[in-house]
Formats: structure tokens, sequence, C-alpha cells
């Protein structure tokens, strides 16, 4: 990964690589950009946004991605590096880092405006900060910034203020870190981490990003209509700093039922069909000559895992986790099931994250060898497990459960399928004591910390019911985030890998599953975002004419 | 009757609390932690203290009880964990599209069912009588879930006369409508049937026809009237259970009702949502239960004359 915190005049001349990488990446790889043709792009979500309010939103970020802006943007690399992403400038044109890797300075684009017209300036990415570390915000996302200075006597209430950010000029901010923090300026990039104008968000309060009235960003559209579960209505911003979007406006409809959605698809009520949200109709779409040749498929920085609990018996011998690793075939699921389309992960960072290396683990399938192990281990008429599902999770994955249960019988595994309501499951899951479960995660930002620290921290590997008990790889989790040589710390990751995957048998990756999209017939330019969510800028999508009625 | 309603009015308030009380000690025991599933895949333990500490979780429930009661009582229902917005707003908001979408499915229900029973009861036996018989036994057996899904496939997809679903205006209301209205028009058929056939057997119908009335003025006159009550309790019922949301009709739809919000706030354990939800539902339940009994009032005399003993 270029362009990400390193020193002098490396971090110069990754800012202008990363400026050409950004540039670069406004052409989307799939279809041919257009000209602007205006337009409006009309989409549906199964779900209901919650609030534009990036602070307060841990899941849902088509608004915040395109109503704000970040210091820093995470783009996509040059179409010859599949995957590779550059940290490219944002709100700030240019920064620099200090070489103890404490002191990060923010140089502002000047001349950026807020949808109410009033500039950007340092202030706002100072009170920014301070919102989401102010304890009345009640904000979500509190843990990007925990290592700035004064951060936690702000949260627990000690202080009036966030006393490491600071305005040094109109356009300069400097932000201080308690340590050193490598995997700050990537989350920076991150949209938990959008900018928000001081003044109209003071007045706007609790009601900020709530409606359209009470929302302003600097970003390619502006919020225009936000009926709960009803519709969302974004319009292009033409002031824009990088220009105005292609698209005149985004309408976007919350349909929370998968069937409806392929027929609003089909009906020409919506022009972009979201594999993720209705899993099912992939084979339908692969088999229609119609809608064969519109198919997008993206890569995605996230895997699919099955979370063994290392603290539960039978898991809390090694043995019997390396007898699971060894019973699951995951090759053939990701065949039958997902057609192929995707990749086998066989470590903790996914494909397409900083770090990630070609020699990366990887795990065998033999069932036989299972079985000596778990009788090596006491349980020679094999081991008792349980395996959560949940009633709110997509069908596909209620097959999933019954497929996992089957392999692992092959190996000794006599594993049962619970079934759990989802409140209850992830408060069991906060306790650490949740059985056997498998859950997707996908790149909030690009650093393997986004990952490692996820499932491996001391407080992670509890909330997450993995109860990783290998002490010193709990510690090298600590000490990899304040590595501040890139290459080291790339090389300490894959090292952590290794030893949690192989060594201890604590982890079982399964695969990363592409994303597919199905562009309408109006679709005429459109790119999948660097870490494969459904989220995303619509910045650089374009629609034909004619428009919707 | 002033009198009358007012009193139901009055001895509904237990009810209400009643309600509201079981539904806090219920959700005391569900399992699962509203601030856990505010941060769902990103949980992070020191956030989600701070949350539950914000939504006085740790309370006990003597004091969060009336402490909701009161604030209820001065029309704030507090604000949705989950979404930071206040339920009251929130419920209005909801409440409206709500109604329309049960008003609408309320006439074709009572219209075709009340209809349909009729014809069927007037020829008993007939092939109308049997025809009506079994589509309203295909009716009542058919989930909602599907038969939304075939009238999508066949007015949206098929066809290309109405929108698939979402709720911009009335042609989004039709299919929804029809959905809901003919579950329950099968059922209004096939008792307006039994109660008109059991009517026209009775003795003042020989007599009336006996009196050289026309068969017309038989039926509208004397048979529809007695013929009256039990639809009419029926159809204020339907009436309560569709104002207070119909969940599935709702999801299938996109429409955002008061049923969607009951979901979500099931689903994000965000009790003064749910609060907020059942207080409606139980509202609509006894007002439909007070619009029942005025209207058989007003149906049937005797009724009337019961009342005036029981006050």
């Amino acid at each position: 990964m270029r362009g990400r915190a390193g020193k002098g005049l490396r971090n110069v001349l990754c800012a202008v690589a990363a400026i050409l990488l950004f540039c670069a990446a406004q052409v989307p790889a799939q279809v041919p950009a257009q000209v602007r043709t205006g337009g409006e792009l009309r989409l549906a979500y199964p779900h209901d946004p919650m609030t534009a309010d990036v602070q307060k939103n841990t899941e849902y970020f088509l608004l915040g991605l395109n109503v704000f802006d970040r210091l820093v943007e995470c783009a996509p690399g040059p179409p010859d590096q599949a995957g590779a992403t550059a940290i490219a400038p944002g709100l700030a044109a240019s920064w620099e880092i200090s070489p103890d890797g404490l002191v990060y300075t923010f140089h502002l684009r000047p001349g950026v405006r807020f949808h109410d017209g009033s500039p950007l300036t340092a202030a706002d990415v100072v009170y920014t900060i301070d919102r989401m570390c102010d304890p009345a915000t009640k904000a979500l996302n509190t843990a990007i910034f925990e290592y700035v200075a004064g951060a936690r006597q702000r949260l627990e209430g000690q202080a009036a203020a966030t006393s490491g950010v600071a305005a040094l000029d109109a356009l300069t901010v400097e932000i201080r870190l308690v340590r050193p923090f490598a995997p700050f300026l990537a989350l920076l990039a991150s949209p938990q981490a959008g900018i928000y104008s001081e003044k109209f968000t003071k007045a706007a309060g609790e009601r900020f990003g709530l409606t359209p009235e009470t929302t302003c960003g600097t970003g390619p559209f502006k919020l225009a209509r936000y009926v709960h579960n009803s519709d969302q209505r974004l319009v292009a911003n033409p002031d824009y700093f990088r220009g105005p979007p292609l698209l005149d406006a985004i309408g976007v409809r919350v349909s929370a039922d998968p069937e409806t959605l392929r027929m609003l698809f089909e009906a020409g009520e919506i022009d972009l069909f979201d594999m993720d949200f209705a899993p099912t109709q992939l084979d339908y779409f692969e088999a229609s000559p119609k809608w064969r040749g519109r198919l997008v498929r993206a890569a995605r920085v996230g895997l699919y895992y099955l979370a063994i609990n290392n603290a539960k018996k039978p898991f809390n011998d090694e043995r019997v986790r390396r007898a699971l690793q060894l019973s699951i075939d995951r090759r053939l699921i990701l065949d039958k099931m997902f057609s192929g389309q995707g990749a086998l992960v066989g470590g903790v960072m996914a494909p397409g994250l900083a770090c990630f290396g070609p020699r990366a683990p990887d795990l065998a399938f033999d069932p036989a060898l299972a079985r000596k192990l778990l009788a090596e281990a006491g349980y020679p008429d094999g081991a008792e497990a349980e395996l959560v599902q949940v009633a709110g999770w997509p069908a596909a994955w209620a097959d999933l459960a019954q497929v996992i249960a089957a392999q692992a019988a092959k190996g000794g595994f006599h594993v049962k399928i619970r079934p759990f309501d989802e409140a209850a499951f992830l408060s069991t899951r906060m306790y650490g004591d949740a059985p056997l479960y498998f859950q997707v995660w996908s790149a909030d930002y690009n650093d393997p910390d986004n990952f490692f620290h996820t499932f491996f921290s001391a407080s992670g590997t509890k909330v997450r019911s993995i109860n990783l008990a290998d002490a010193g790889a709990l510690d090298a989790v600590e000490t990899a985030r304040s590595i501040t040589d890139p290459e080291a710390r790339c090389r300490a990751y894959r090292e952590l890998e290794r030893r949690i995957v192989e060594q201890d048998a604590a982890w079982l990756p399964l695969f990363s599953l592409d994303h597919v999209f199905v562009l309408g017939p109006r679709v005429e330019s459109f790119a999948a975002p660097w870490n494969g969510w459904s989220d995303m800028s619509h910045f650089a999508t374009g629609v034909g004419r004619p428009g919707p009625p | 009757m002033t009198r009358f309603i007012l009193t139901r009015l009055l001895g509904s308030l237990p009810v209400l609390l009643c309600v509201t009380a079981l539904l806090f000690a219920l959700l005391q025991v569900a399992p699962g932690d509203p601030a856990t599933l505010m941060m769902k895949e990103h949980a992070d333990p020191e956030v989600v203290m701070r949350l539950r500490a914000g939504m006085h979780l740790a309370d006990p429930l003597w004091k969060r009880y009336p402490r909701f009661v009161w604030a209820a009582l001065h029309g704030d229902l507090g604000q949705s964990y989950k979404l930071g917005r206040p339920v009251a707003g929130m419920i209005l908001e909801a409440l409206p599209n709500t109604v329309a979408l049960a008003l609408c499915a309320l006439l074709v229900s009572w219209l075709l069912g009340a209809a349909a029973g009729t014809l069927a009861a007037l020829k008993p036996g007939a092939f109308i009588d049997r025809l009506v018989m079994g589509l309203s036994l295909t009716a009542v057996s058919t989930p909602v879930f599907w038969s939304a899904l075939l009238l999508q496939w066949f007015f949206a997809v098929k066809l290309g006369l109405l929108p698939v679903s979402g709720f911009f205006g009335f042609k989004y209301l039709i299919l929804p409508s029809l959905t809901l209205g003919l579950a329950s028009a099968g059922t209004v058929a096939r008792l307006a049937r039994a109660s008109l056939r059991e009517a026209m057997d009775a003795d003042y119908i020989r007599t009336a026809r006996a009196k050289g009335l026309t068969e017309l003025a038989v039926l509208t006159r004397h048979a529809l009237k007695n013929a009256l009550p039990p639809v009419l309790t029926v159809m204020a019922l339907q009436a309560a259970s569709l104002l207070s949301g119909a969940v599935i009709t709702e999801t299938v739809f996109a429409v955002p009702g008061v049923g969607r919000l009951s979901v979500e706030a099931i689903m994000a354990r965000d009790m003064p949502l749910l609060q907020g939800a059942a207080l409606t539902a139980a509202v609509m339940v006894i007002l439909g239960n007070l619009a029942a009994d005025v209207l058989v009032a007003i149906a049937d005399p005797r009724v009337r004359k019961d009342w005036g003993k029981l006050l």
C-alpha cells in the first residue's frame, strides 16, 4: 500500500503519487466514464439508513459517503494493480506526519464550501473531532479518535475540549496523538470520519443528520429528502470542489423484502440491483440473456469466517480447533453454494487489504486427520459442538449453517444448530459466551489493524466470543499499531497471521465473496468502491437519458 | 349514547396501563440489549457501557415504568434508542400511512365481502353461491406475503400497470389495499352469507313476503338490517387490527407505517419505540371495539335498550 504514513520526503512523494492515483481512480474500471448527462440514479436498499450522521451510525453509510468528505480518501489503485489502494487527498490537500508518528498536520484545500455556502476552515475539523469525543453527542464511532491526545478525558467528561486537536491557522489542523498509531491516516479515510460544519452542526443539535434541513456537508450530493422507512433523495452539489457529479440526483427507496427488490429492478423502477441484498437471485441473473452482460463483479476486501470460541469446550484444546479447520471443505462450499465467485482466504487478512501477502497461510482439508486429532484430544467418539443460526440473518446463511454442520460431521464433530434471536445472540456474544458462529467482516479502512484489532485485541477477542488465549499474540496486535515503518509493520502482521491461524489454530477463515451488481439499462458508468461495499460515493456514477418519469 | 361512549373510554384507561406494564415486564425478561444491537458488528465494550448508562437501563423497573407513564401522560413517549428521534413524532409520521392503507383495504373488504356474501345468500346452492364460497375460502387461506408477490408480479412486472412497491401517492395504494382487502373480504363474505341466510329463514321474512312485498324490499328493509350486527362487529374488529399496522403487507410493499416501526423496534429492542407502537395498537383496538358496539347499537334498537339497563 502506498502513500500511507511515512517520513519526510517520502510523504510528499506519496502525496503526489496519491493525487495521481486518485485521478486515475475517477475513471471506473468496468464501464467507460461518460460526459455529464445528469439524470437520476434510482436505488433500493432493504433498510433505512437511520441517520446521515456518520458519528452515530455503524452500519449504513450511503448518505454519509455522498454528503460528507473526509480529510483523506481511500481510492482504488490503477487498473493494472488489481486491488491496490492509496490514501488520497480529500479535504486536506496535503499533510505531514512527524518522524515519531505523534503529530499529524493537515493543510486544508482552500475554497471548499459546505452546502450552506459557508467556507471550510480548520475550526470545522477541530469541531468535528471534538464532537465525536463529546459525551453529549453519544457518538458510536469514538474508537477512531481514541489515541488523540485528550480524547479520553473528553469522553469521560473530565475536559471541556479535546486538547490534542488544534487549528494552527484558518486552513491548518494539527492532531496530536498520545502514542504512535499507524492506522490513523487510513482511519481518517473511513466513512465514520466525515467532516462537519461547526456552525451548522451546533445549530442542528440532536436533529443533525435526521432531516434535510438539519444535514450539511461538503460532499458531491446534498440531502434533499429523507422519509424514515420510505425513501431518501440526494441532489447534486453544483459547487462540489472536484466539480459537479455526473448525476443530477440519487433516489433511494427502502424496500425490506428481497423478492420485491428484483421485481423493482425488472419493472425498471430501480437502476442497480445489488446482489448482497438478495443473494439467492444470482443464478437467475447469470442465466438471463437479458442481464448476463450487465453483471459487474467487484472484489471485496472482506471475508466470511467461522468464529471458534477458544475458551469453550471442546474448542479450548488446540487439537480440536485444528480438527475443525481440517474438516471444512471451503473450496466445495465456495464452488457449490456461491458458484465459485470469490477467493479462498487462509489467514486473517482478506485479499486487497494492505499487507495482504501472496504467501498468506492456507488451510488443508483432511477429515481423516481431523478425526485422528479429535481422538488424541480425548474425543474418540467425536466432539459435541453448537453452531449459531440467527433468525434475522439472510436465508442463504441458514443453508450455510447446514453445510458446515454436515461437513464438520465428517471430521468427527456432532454439530447441533442452535437458533438464536439476533438480540439474544449479540448479547451472549458480547460476554464471550457464544458458541461457534459464522459472520462476514469487510474493511472500513484499508489497514490490517481493521481485521487484527477487531478479532484479536484483548477486548475484541472477548466481545466476539473468540477468546484467543495466546497472550503473546494479543500483545503483538497492540504493538503492531505503533510500528511506524510500513514494511516492518506488514512483516509483523504476516507473522502474527501465521501464529494465530497455524500455530494456535484459533481462527477459521472461509472465503471472500465477490460483490455482484447488475446494472440497469440506463447505467452508463459505474465503479464499485475499493472495499466492495454496497455503500459508496456515487460521484462518478452516471446514467444516460431519458431520465425517470 | 354519549354517556355510554364516555364510560367505555374511561374504562379503557386501565387496559392501556395493563398493556404498557405487561410490555415493560416482558421486555425486562427478553434477552438482548439495545446498546449492543446499535453497535452490532462494531460492538466496543466501552461504547456499549456509555450507551447503556445513557439509556438508564440499570434503573429498576419500578422506577422506569412510572417515569414512562408520567411522560406519556404529558404526550412525551421518549426518544427512540436506535434512531434518536422522538417516538411520538415517528408514530405521527407513520400513522397516516397505516390509516390510509387500512381504510382502502377496509373499503375493498367491506364492499366486496358484503356484496359477494349477499349474492351468495340469495341463491343458496346455486353456481354463484358455490363460486363465492370457493373464492372466499381461497382468499381467507392464502397467506398475504404470497398473494402480495403474485399481485406485484402480475400487475407491476407483467402488465406494467402499477408500481411494485413504495408509497408515493394513490397509485401505490392499490396493490397493498387489494392484498389486505381480499384476505379480509373472504371472512366478511362468508359471515354475511351465513348471517343473511339465517335472517332469510326467520318468521318475520315469511310475514313480510305474505304482506306481498317485493323480494328486493324484503331483502333491504327486513333481512339485511337484521343480518347486520354480527357482520358489523367483525368489520370493526378488522378495522382495529388493520389500523394497528399490517406488518407483512407494509414490509412487502415498503409502506412506512406503524407495523414496520413495531418490527424495527422489536428487532432493535428499542423500548421507547416499541412502547409507542404498542400503545398505538392498544388505542386502535379499544377504538375499534367501541366503534363495533356503537354501530351495532345503531343497527339494533334492542342493544340500545340493554345499555340503558347497564348504565
